[in-house]
C-alpha cells in the first residue's frame, strides 16, 4: 500500500514545484504574513469603503440643497446639517481606516526588519559580508516601508480604485443613467491609454534606474575618495566628471517624467473632458436643445448631482496611479527580501571532528587543507606566504567560515577572536579588563599612552575609530584574553606593531597558552618561533578570483 | 523667491501650476453657473447676459488649460529641478573637498551608510522648491480667488470661513511640524543604525567567533525598528492633516450655502452663492497639500542645516616655491589636538628628504597632516606661514589612499603624456599589472588592486605631482621590506629637486632619506 501512497505524491508535488516560481514569486515573505495583518487589511478597507459612501452621500446631499435653493424652495438647512454629518462621518472613517492600514504595515514592516536581522544575525558569515554594508543599510531602510505598502496599502488602493469608481458609477446611474453611459464609456478608453503610456513610462524608467545607480555609484565613490582626491589636488577635475554623470541622468530623467507625467496627464484629461462634456450637455439638456440623447429633460438637481460626482469616478483611479511608482518599487523589494529568508540555515552544518583537530576538510575559497592535529592548550601559529589561506583557515577553525567537506573541531569552552578589524568599543576598558585595567595597558605596552590616561575610566567609542590599527589590535587582543575563553584566535596580532609593542604581545600569547589554547595567523617569525605547534601552509594558486 | 522669477524654467512652471489650478476651479465654477443659468433660463425665458456658446467655450478652454497646465507645470518644474540638481550637486561637492571635516582624521563619509542620508539631504533641498514652493504659489493664487469671489458675494461667510480655514490649516501645520520633527529623529535613529551596522559589518568575522554576533545585530537592528516606528507615525500625522485638510473645502461650501440660505436667497439671487460654493468645493483639492508643503519645507530647511555642515573654509592661496623648512621644537600632538608628550626639531631642504621614524602612535602621521596643512597646526605660525599656503604648496601621499571608480590614467590624476605616466608606473613596478587589467583605459576599482597596488599607485601620483613638497605617509605599508626599499629608492632619486618628509616605523625604509629623525617610544617604559 505505501509504495502507491509515495507514487501519488511525486506527480502532484511535481506539479506544485513546476507551477510555484511564476505563480508566486512572493512565497516566503507571503508565508511570514501573519492573519493580523491580513485582518488589519480588510478594516482598513472597510474603512475606506465606509468613508467614500459617507462621502458620496454628502455629495448628494449638497447637491439636492443647491437644487432646491436655486428653484427658490426651503427646508434647506437639514439637508446642510446631514451633509455636514456625513462629511464628518467620511473624515472619521478615513482617519480610522489610515490607522488600521498603517498598524498592519508596522506589523509586516517589522516582519521585514526580523528578516534581514536573521540575515545579519545566522546566514554564513561569507554570505552575509558578501553584502556590503552601505548596501544593507539602504535595503533595511527601505525595504520594510516599500514591503509594507505592496502587501497592504496597494492591494487596498487597488481593491478601491474599482470599487469606487463602480459604487459611484451606480449612483449616478440611479440618478440619471445616460450620464453613468457617458462616464462608463470612457473609463475602457482611459485604462487603455494608461496602460500603454504606463509600459512606455516602464521602459524609461528602467533606464533612468540605470543611469540612477551609475551617478550615485560615482558620487559615492568620490565622496569616498575625496582624503585621496584633494592630497592630489584634483577637486576640479573630479567635479567636471561628476558633471557630465549629473547631465546624463538629468536627460534620462527628464525622459521619464515626460512619460510619467503622461499618465497622470491621461487621467487628468478625462476627468476635465469628462466633466465638461456632462456639464455641456446636462446645461444644453435642461435648455431644451440637447447634444446628447438621454439629456433631454434632465432636472437640475439630477444635473448637479452627477456634476458634483463626476470627479469622484477618476478619484480612486488616480489614487491608483499615484501608488504606480511605489508598486514597482514594492515588487523589487519584496522580490529582494525573498532569498533572505532562504540564506539563514535552520542549523549548525559543522561535522565535529572527535578530537581538537581539522580532518579532511575542503573550503570552497582556499581549497583542501592537511589534517591537524591541536593540542588542549598552547599556542599554535598557522604560517605561510601570502594568500595561502592563513586567515582563510583560523576562520574555519573559529566555525566563521563552514568547510565543503570534511569535519572541523568545535571549540569547548567558549572562544574569542582579537584582530585589528574585529568590532570593539562602545565601553569602558574596565567594562573588559576589570579592575586590573591598568596592569593589562602596561601587559599590551599601552599604559603611558595619553589615549588610555584614565585608565579603567577611559572610554572607548564604538568601532574605536579614534584609535590607530596599532591600538585597536591591542585592545583587541586584549579584550579576548581578558574574557574567560578557553580558545583564542588571533588573526595577524603583531602586525602593524614596532617592535617593542610586537614583543609584549607575543609575551602575553606566550603567558595565556599555559592555560588555554591560542591559535594565531602570522608570518611574524618571532611569533612562530616561539609557537609549540606551528602549521606551515605552502603557497597556492587561488582558486576563486 | 526673486531666485525662482529670474530662471525661465521655473517661472514657466510657476505660471503653469497657477493656471492650471485656476482653471480647475473656473472649470467647476463655470459648469456650476452654467447648470444654474440654464436651470433659470428654462424656468422663464428671460433675456439673459450670458449666452450658451460662450460658456460652453469657457468651459471647453478651462479644462484644456487645465490638463495642458498641469502636465507643463509637472514636466518643465521638474525639468527645472534636475537642472538645479546638477548645479547644485556640483556645488556640494566643490563646498565637501574644501571642508575642513575631510582633511581632519576620521573622514566620515568614507562609508555608505553616511552617505545615503547625505544624498537623501541633498535631494530633499533639490526638491523643495518643487514640493514646497510651487504648489504653495499655486494655493496662494486660487485662494487669493476664491476669497475675493467669497468677498464679493457672500461678505457675511467670510468671518466663519476665516475661522474655520485657520483652525484647520494651523492644525495641519501643527501635524506637519510634528511630522517633520519625528522624521527627523528617525533620521537620527537610522544613522544610529547605519553606524552600528556598519561596524558589526566589518567585524562581523569576530562578532561570528566571539560567538557574540546575535546579540549585537538585536541591538543594532533594534535602533531600526525604532525608526521605522517613528517615521510611520510620522506619516500617520501627515496622514491626520490631510484628513482634516481634506474636508475644509466642502465645509466651507456648507457654510457658504447656510449664510445663503439664512440671508434669503433664493432662485436667481442663489446662482452666485451656489458658484462661489461650488468653487471651494473644487478648490478643496488644493487644500490637502498644505501639510506636505509644510513638511517639504522643513526637509528642505532640514537637509539645508545638514549640508551646511560641510561649507567650505577653503581659502584659495598661491603655492611656495620648493620650500625650506626649519621645524624647532614643534609638540607632538594626537589627530585631535591632545599632547602626545614630546618635542621634535628638523630641518627639510630641497634633495635631503627627512625620515621621521617612530613606533605607532606617536604623532607622526599627525606631524605630517599638520605640515601639509590637513590639520591645525597648533604651535605658534604654521612653518609655511599659513596652512592654506601649506595645503597648495604639498602633495600628501596617504598611506590609505583609495582607488576611483575609473581607469587608471584618471587615478593618477596627471595631464602629462602616456610617456611620463608610464614611466612614474614603472618606477613603482605596476607596468605588468596594468597591462594585465587592459591598459591605461581599462576600467579599474577598489577592489581591482590588492593593498600593495594601491599603495604603489599612490605613490605614483606623487612622482606625477607637480607640487614642490612632498610629503609620505607610510611610504612602506602594505609592500614587502625589500619590494618597499627598492621602489621608494626610485621614488627619492626622481624627486630629487623636491623637498621630501616622509614616516615610517621601518628603519630600513628610513635610511633612504638624508636625515632621519627618531620621534622615540610613545611608551618610554623599558
Amino acid at each position: 500500500m505505501r509504495p502507491t501512497a509515495r507514487m501519488r505524491h511525486i506527480p502532484r508535488m511535481m506539479r506544485r514545484s513546476r507551477k510555484k516560481p511564476a505563480q508566486n514569486k512572493l512565497a516566503p515573505l507571503a508565508a511570514h504574513l501573519t492573519p493580523i495583518i491580513q485582518r488589519l487589511r480588510r478594516l482598513a478597507l472597510v474603512g475606506q469603503g465606509t468613508a467614500l459612501a459617507l462621502r458620496l452621500v454628502a455629495l448628494i446631499v449638497f447637491a439636492k440643497a443647491a437644487g432646491i435653493m436655486l428653484t427658490g424652495g426651503a427646508g434647506i438647512l437639514p439637508y446642510l446639517s446631514f451633509a455636514l454629518v456625513s462629511l464628518s462621518g467620511a473624515v472619521t472613517a478615513s482617519l480610522i481606516a489610515a490607522r488600521f492600514s498603517s498598524q498592519a504595515e508596522q506589523v509586516a514592516a517589522r516582519e521585514v526588519i526580523g528578516i534581514y536581522e536573521g540575515f545579519a544575525a545566522r546566514a554564513p558569515v561569507a554570505t552575509a559580508a558578501d553584502m556590503p554594508a552601505g548596501e544593507l543599510v539602504m535595503r533595511v531602510e527601505r525595504h520594510p516601508e516599500a514591503c509594507a505598502s505592496a502587501l497592504v496599502s496597494i492591494p487596498n488602493a487597488k481593491t478601491m480604485a474599482s470599487l469606487g469608481a463602480l459604487l459611484t458609477l451606480t449612483v449616478i446611474a440611479c440618478v440619471h443613467w445616460p450620464s453613468a453611459i457617458v462616464l462608463l464609456s470612457s473609463l475602457p478608453l482611459m485604462i487603455v491609454a494608461m496602460i500603454i503610456v504606463g509600459k512606455l513610462t516602464k521602459r524609461q524608467a528602467d533606464r533612468q534606474e540605470e543611469a540612477l545607480h551609475k551617478l550615485s555609484a560615482r558620487f559615492a565613490d568620490k565622496v569616498r575618495c575625496l582624503p585621496t582626491i584633494l592630497s592630489a589636488d584634483a577637486v576640479a577635475r573630479e567635479r567636471d566628471r561628476l558633471g557630465d554623470d549629473l547631465r546624463t541622468y538629468r536627460d534620462r530623467a527628464a525622459d521619464v517624467l515626460r512619460f510619467a507625467f503622461m499618465n497622470s496627464t491621461v487621467l487628468d484629461a478625462f476627468q476635465a473632458i469628462g466633466i465638461a462634456v456632462l456639464a455641456i450637455s446636462t446645461a444644453l439638456g435642461i435648455l431644451g436643445q440637447p447634444t446628447l440623447v438621454g439629456f433631454a429633460g434632465i432636472g437640475l438637481t439630477q444635473g448637479l448631482i452627477v456634476l458634483v460626482l463626476a470627479s469622484e469616478v477618476y478619484a480612486p483611479l488616480r489614487k491608483y496611479a499615484e501608488f504606480y511608482h511605489k508598486m514597482s518599487e514594492g515588487k523589487t523589494a519584496l522580490e529582494a527580501v525573498d532569498p533572505l529568508v532562504e540564506a539563514v540555515p535552520s542549523h549548525d552544518a559543522r561535522i565535529p571532528a572527535e578530537h581538537f583537530a581539522l580532518r579532511g576538510a575542503v573550503s570552497s575559497i582556499a581549497g583542501p587543507y592537511p589534517d591537524i592535529t591541536l593540542p588542549k592548550v598552547g599556542l599554535v601559529v598557522i604560517s605561510g606566504p601570502s594568500g595561502c589561506g592563513k586567515t582563510c583557515l583560523l576562520r574555519l577553525l573559529a566555525g566563521v567560515e563552514p568547510a565543503d567537506y570534511g569535519q572541523v573541531f568545535r571549540a569547548a569552552g567558549g572562544q574569542a577572536w582579537a584582530a585589528a578589524d574585529g568590532y570593539l568599543g562602545g565601553y569602558r576598558l574596565r567594562d573588559v579588563f576589570g579592575r586590573s585595567a591598568r596592569d593589562r595597558l602596561a601587559a599590551l605596552a599601552m599604559q603611558s599612552d595619553p589615549r588610555f590616561a584614565d585608565g579603567g575610566d577611559t572610554r572607548i567609542g564604538l568601532g574605536a575609530v579614534a584609535l590607530s590599527g596599532g591600538q585597536r589590535l591591542r585592545l583587541s587582543v586584549g579584550a579576548a584574553l581578558a574574557s574567560r575563553a578557553q580558545t583564542i584566535f588571533c588573526d595577524e596580532p603583531t602586525a602593524k606593531l614596532d617592535d617593542f609593542g610586537a614583543q609584549s604581545i607575543r609575551d602575553l600569547l606566550k603567558e595565556v597558552a599555559q592555560e588555554r589554547l591560542v591559535i594565531a595567523a602570522s608570518h611574524d617569525r618571532a611569533l612562530i618561533a616561539a609557537a609549540d605547534v606551528e602549521v606551515a601552509l605552502e603557497h597556492r594558486e587561488r582558486i576563486a578570483t | 523667491m526673486t531666485e525662482l522669477m529670474r530662471d525661465r524654467r521655473w517661472l514657466i512652471a510657476l505660471c503653469a501650476a497657477v493656471l492650471s489650478a485656476v482653471s480647475a476651479v473656473v472649470l467647476v465654477g463655470v459648469s456650476a453657473w452654467f447648470l444654474g443659468a440654464a436651470m433659470l433660463a428654462a424656468a422663464a425665458p428671460i433675456a439673459t447676459a450670458w449666452s450658451p456658446p460662450a460658456l460652453v467655450f469657457a468651459i471647453r478652454i478651462a479644462a484644456f488649460l487645465r490638463i495642458g497646465g498641469k502636465y507643463t507645470e509637472r514636466s518643465v518644474g521638474h525639468a527645472a529641478a534636475l537642472n538645479d540638481q546638477v548645479a547644485h550637486r556640483q556645488h556640494v561637492f566643490t563646498q565637501m573637498a574644501g571642508a575642513r571635516s575631510v582633511r581632519v582624521g576620521g573622514w566620515q563619509l568614507a562609508r555608505a551608510d553616511r552617505l545615503q542620508h547625505f544624498i537623501s539631504d541633498v535631494e530633499a533641498v533639490d526638491f523643495e522648491r518643487l514640493r514646497a514652493v510651487l504648489p504653495l504659489l499655486s494655493l496662494a493664487v486660487v485662494g487669493f480667488l476664491v476669497v475675493v469671489a467669497t468677498v464679493a458675494i457672500t461678505p457675511s461667510a467670510l468671518f466663519p470661513l476665516t475661522v474655520l480655514a485657520s483652525v484647520a490649516v494651523s492644525g495641519a501645520v501643527v501635524l506637519a511640524r510634528r511630522a517633520a520633527r519625528q522624521t527627523e529623529r528617525a533620521a537620527d535613529l537610522r544613522q544610529i543604525f547605519g553606524e552600528r551596522l556598519g561596524l558589526a559589518h566589518g567585524g562581523m568575522v569576530s562578532l561570528q567567533a566571539g560567538g557574540t554576533r546575535r546579540r549585537v545585530m538585536r541591538e543594532t537592528f533594534g535602533a531600526a525598528s525604532q525608526a521605522e516606528a517613528v517615521h510611520r507615525t510620522a506619516r500617520l500625522s501627515l496622514h491626520l492633516a490631510e484628513g482634516f485638510l481634506a474636508a475644509v473645502g466642502p465645509v466651507c461650501a456648507l457654510i457658504i450655502m447656510a449664510v445663503g440660505v439664512f440671508e434669503g436667497r433664493g432662485g436667481a439671487e442663489a446662482l452666485p452663492v451656489i458658484l462661489v460654493a461650488v468653487c471651494w468645493l473644487a478648490a478643496a483639492e488644493l487644500f490637502v497639500p498644505i501639510a506636505r508643503i509644510h513638511f517639504a519645507a522643513a526637509e528642505g530647511r532640514r537637509g539645508r542645516a545638514a549640508l551646511d555642515a560641510f561649507a567650505s573654509t577653503d581659502e584659495k592661496a598661491p603655492a611656495q616655491p620648493a620650500p625650506h623648512l626649519a621645524l624647532r621644537d614643534v609638540p607632538l600632538l594626537d589627530p585631535l589636538g591632545k599632547s602626545l608628550g614630546g618635542r621634535i626639531t628638523f630641518d627639510v631642504c630641497p634633495g635631503a628628504p627627512v625620515a621621521l621614524l617612530g613606533p605607532s602612535g606617536c604623532g607622526k602621521t599627525s606631524l605630517l597632516k599638520r605640515l601639509a596643512g590637513w590639520q591645525e597646526w597648533r604651535a605658534g605660525p604654521h612653518p609655511l606661514k599659513r596652512e592654506a599656503i601649506a595645503r597648495a604648496t604639498s602633495h600628501l601621499s596617504l598611506h590609505d589612499a583609495a582607488i576611483l571608480a575609473g581607469s587608471m590614467r584618471h587615478n593618477l590624476f596627471s595631464d602629462a603624456p602616456d610617456k611620463d605616466l608610464l614611466a612614474a608606473l614603472d618606477a613603482v613596478e605596476l607596468v605588468p599589472r596594468v597591462v594585465e587589467v587592459g591598459g591605461l583605459d581599462a576600467e579599474i576599482r577598489q577592489d581591482t588592486l590588492s593593498l600593495g597596488e594601491m599603495r604603489r599607485v599612490a605613490l605614483a601620483r606623487a612622482l606625477l605631482s607637480s607640487k614642490e613638497l612632498i610629503l609620505f605617509d607610510e611610504p612602506g605599508e602594505h609592500l614587502d621590506t625589500e619590494q618597499a626599499q627598492k621602489i621608494f629608492a626610485r621614488v627619492l632619486e626622481r624627486c630629487a629637486d623636491k623637498s621630501i618628509v616622509f614616516v615610517t616605523h621601518d628603519e630600513a625604509l628610513a635610511s633612504l632619506a638624508a636625515h632621519v629623525v627618531c620621534m622615540g617610544s610613545a611608551d618610554p617604559s623599558p
